[in-house]
């Protein structure tokens, strides 16, 4: 295409948008090339024998002037839908100046009376301390006196309980270190009880211990006494002694003889050889307990003695 | 007489596009140089708004192809909604056609004396 062709379809497609300046963009571009487009295909038919230029006015005085071209555009535009959207973005626009004034005096009122309020309040807030300053510093004064009094007295009544609990904490100090020597002296006093009791106990025990000594040699010498005196008897005068021992003997087996008797009559009834047997028999028995009754005992003492010998060693 | 035949195009003329791309698609200048055979010599400044309102409804769909001639071109085609509308409009075409065509025959004769026949002498 000709410069000169380019620069009419360029003014051309210039106004033409300028026309459509409220339409969508995309109606803008499709219209500006659907004109270039047209143009170009009429030229590219070759049928004119006119300049390019004059042609290319030709094609686009068929397209109207761009303002008429535009109109026809938008007049085939949905009318109620792009009515209504104008309409509605103009009652928007409305809406939102109006909004935008109501608010703002709405704000402005708030604002005055919010001010006025403040204003109010401070206006009371100084007239109320003016009348109170004067009354406070009186209150104070009249209240300071007996305020320093208090304060006094609390001091006093501080340093007199301090010195009393000071007393006081001596007293149960004293008192304490009195339990102590006590619970000291409570327990060396029982300790000496126990020893005491110990010590007497011991005491006790040996005592007892000699004392059944005593006795064992007492008997001992007793019987030692009377058996020098028999014997001696028995020396000096056989044939008392003789007269003794045979009543003895007499006693003795007719005190025998009595037991058997009773045995028999009592375990085995006119079976005297069974008596033999059976005084055998307890004999031997008691002999028998009798010597492990004496074995049992001696072991006792001799394991008692070997266990203190342990301890006190 | 003007302003009735020019009512008369205009309003034939959607039917008339509607028909030239009932077969295939075509471009702004394809159409008017068929519609200018038919016999519907509209401009510029008309075919392209209509071609656009029809294309807003729905009834022809739009597409820039960039084929042989080097700079893109914006194809028009029939949409289904505009087979539709087409056979709708066609049908009531044929309806008042029909009906024209009626009140025509049956005054043929009265015609026939106001219309000067050809080579008759007034």
């Amino acid at each position: 295409m000709q410069p000169e062709s380019h620069v009419l379809l360029r003014e051309f497609n210039r106004r033409l948008r300028a026309a459509l300046k409220d339409a969508p963009n995309h109606v803008r571009v499709e219209a500006t090339l659907e004109v270039e487009s047209h143009v170009q295909d009429v030229l590219s038919r070759g049928r004119g024998t006119e300049p390019e230029p004059e042609q290319v006015a030709c094609i686009l005085a068929g397209f109207g002037t761009p303002e008429e071209y535009a109109s026809a555009l938008t007049s085939q535009l949905p009318e109620a839908a792009s009515a209504t959207v104008m309409s509605g973005v103009k009652d928007m626009l409305t809406a939102g100046t109006d909004l935008v004034h109501g608010s703002g005096r709405l704000i402005l009122a708030i604002g005055r009376q919010a001010f006025a309020l403040i204003e109010s309040a401070v206006r009371s807030a100084v007239a109320g301390a003016r009348w109170a300053l004067p009354r406070l510093v009186m209150a104070a004064d009249a209240v300071r006196g007996p305020l320093w009094s208090a304060r006094d007295l609390v001091v006093a009544g501080g340093r007199h309980a301090g010195v009393g609990a000071a007393h006081l904490a001596e007293k149960a100090r004293a008192a304490s270190a009195v339990a102590f020597r006590t619970g000291r002296s409570a327990r060396r006093l029982g300790e000496d009880c126990a020893q005491f009791a110990g010590r007497t106990a011991g005491l006790a025990g040996r005592a007892l211990r000699w004392t059944f000594r005593l006795l064992a040699m007492a008997a001992l010498a007793v019987l030692a006494l009377i058996s020098l005196g028999v014997a001696g008897f028995a020396a000096l005068a056989p044939d008392i002694a003789g007269f003794f021992v045979h009543a003895f003997q007499t006693e003795v087996g007719l005190f025998l003889d009595a037991i058997r008797a009773e045995t028999i009559a009592r375990y085995a009834p006119g079976n005297p050889a069974a008596y033999v047997q059976t005084g055998t028999a307890v004999v031997a028995g008691a002999l028998t307990v009798a010597i492990a009754l004496a074995g049992l005992l001696g072991f006792m003492l001799w394991s008692a003695r070997r266990r203190r010998g342990s301890l006190t060693g | 007489m003007e302003t009735w035949d020019t009512q008369l195009r205009k309003g034939g003329l959607e039917l008339a596009v509607l028909l030239l791309l009932w077969r295939h698609r075509m471009y702004g200048l394809e159409l008017l140089t068929s519609l200018g055979q038919a016999g519907f010599a509209v401009s510029e400044g008309t075919i392209y708004p209509l071609l656009n309102r029809l294309s807003t409804q729905g009834v022809i769909s739009a597409e820039w192809v960039t084929g042989e001639s080097g700079h893109p071109r914006k194809y028009y085609r029939l949409t289904a909604s505009g087979l539709e509308q087409a056979s709708r409009m066609v049908r009531q075409w044929t309806e008042f056609a029909s009906a024209i065509d009626a009140l025509v025959e049956n005054n043929r004769f009265s015609l026939e004396r106001v219309a000067p026949q050809k080579g008759a002498k007034a």
